[in-house]
């Protein structure tokens, strides 16, 4: 499955100054904001970009992908509900191919 | 994922986007002004090493300035939308500019019906900030901002009327602008009717001397406004006598928005007999001084 960002979510890293890496995510126009830290971020962003979370963690940290799917799963199953990711539709092979 | 505090930097930020959001979903008119939405050169100094931002911008609210026909309903949509009124359009400044909010996830924000210094007719001033605006990402949302040259304008004008004249922009804006850039900065600060207020912001605000707004600029950026002062001024600079009338009529009453937010909470009528005295033994104490000021 691949995920995208909502219409309405704004999101901004931990600024300069800030010790820790964190991001902050907001549904708008009044939602409350939403902070995330650590790996947390990293999974957020892949998602959000809409990369395989598992396939390229595993890759980049060279572990076995059983070692962190379940806490990706359980991850991005809080973010759909919370409405700071959503489901993104699959790629068209036509317009794939076509291009 | 948690729900731990949030820097003020970031809910700042957020609260831009919010504003944004909202003046989308209604068809509203807004610039972002001031603070993260200014241009990265006038908002940040490089360090000696060149390139990396060592002074980036803190602000503490989000400002707009708002298409004036349509304060009114974009004020509406905020009370909707969770932003509570801290100090009102009339209580707000002695401009009488912009009234400010506060929301329980986003911090405070300044809602600007006009920008002082500015002598054009709001509307039309708008529709030449308007017309040149563009975009920047707050929030990684797109928020809509006057053109850099607007901004150097905003930042000179609000120097002007600040205690201790803001030199830090002042120097971004002006002093360290090409002369290319400061030649657009004077035309739209003629285009503008905004001269006073960029003398004030230069320290030459005695080229315009007789000119009855030029005692509300010099008083405005002094460290000690005279209470007195400050009225008699303003009531000078009004632009009719029913607008001296109300202005002098309303010296008299305490600021009740100024007073809950001193206070924490909502003042008594204990609270409010003390502030109309103190209001008072002060307008008393500093008559002598105007008195002095006016020879």
């Amino acid at each position: 499955m691949r995920y995208r960002i909502p219409a309405d979510v704004a999101w901004q890293e931990s600024p300069p100054e800030h010790h820790r890496r964190e991001l902050y995510i907001c549904r708008l126009p009044d939602g409350r904001p939403i902070v995330l830290a650590d790996s947390a971020c990293d999974i957020w962003l892949l998602a959000a970009m809409g990369e395989d979370v598992v396939a390229t963690l595993t890759s980049q940290l060279d572990i076995p992908a059983d070692t962190i799917a379940a806490d990706v799963a359980s991850f991005l199953t809080s973010a759909l509900a919370l409405g700071i990711l959503e489901e993104a539709a699959p790629p068209d092979p036509e317009l794939g191919a076509s291009t | 994922m948690t729900e731990r505090d949030v820097p003020l930097s970031v809910r700042v930020e957020f609260a831009h986007a919010a504003l944004q959001w909202l003046a989308d979903a209604h068809g509203i008119d807004v610039l972002h002004i001031k603070g993260p939405a200014l241009a990265p050169v006038l908002s940040e100094d490089l360090d000696d090493e060149g390139g990396v931002p060592s002074n980036r911008r803190a602000s503490t609210d989000a400002d707009v300035l708002v298409r004036p026909r349509q304060v009114e309903a974009f004020m509406k949509i905020l009370s909707e939308h969770g932003w509570t009124a801290m100090a009102s359009f009339e209580s707000g400044s002695v401009f009488e500019h912009a009234a400010a909010l506060e929301h329980t996830w986003f911090g405070h924000c300044d809602v600007h019906r006009n920008f002082p210094g500015i002598g054009l007719d709001p509307e039309t001033a708008f529709d030449v900030l308007w017309a040149d605006r563009s975009t920047v990402e707050l929030a990684a949302w797109p928020c809509t901002v006057p053109s850099i040259t607007a901004q150097r304008v905003v930042l000179l004008l609000h120097a002007g009327r600040t205690v201790g004249g803001q030199p830090q922009d002042v120097r971004r804006a002006w002093r360290e602008a090409s002369p290319t850039d400061q030649e657009q900065t004077q035309l739209l600060v003629t285009r503008l009717k905004a001269e006073i207020g960029l003398a004030a912001a230069l320290g030459h605000l005695d080229d315009y001397a007789d000119s009855p707004e030029a005692d509300l600029w010099r008083l405005a950026s002094q460290p000690e406004t005279l209470r007195l002062a400050e009225w008699q001024a303003r009531i000078k600079a009004s632009k009719s006598p029913r607008e001296a009338l109300r202005l002098a009529f309303k010296a008299l009453f305490v600021n009740v928005d100024h007073l809950t937010m001193k206070l924490g909470h909502p003042p008594t009528r204990r609270d409010m007999a003390a502030a109309y005295a103190r209001r008072f033994a002060t307008a008393l104490r500093e008559l002598p001084r105007l008195v002095g000021r006016r020879r």
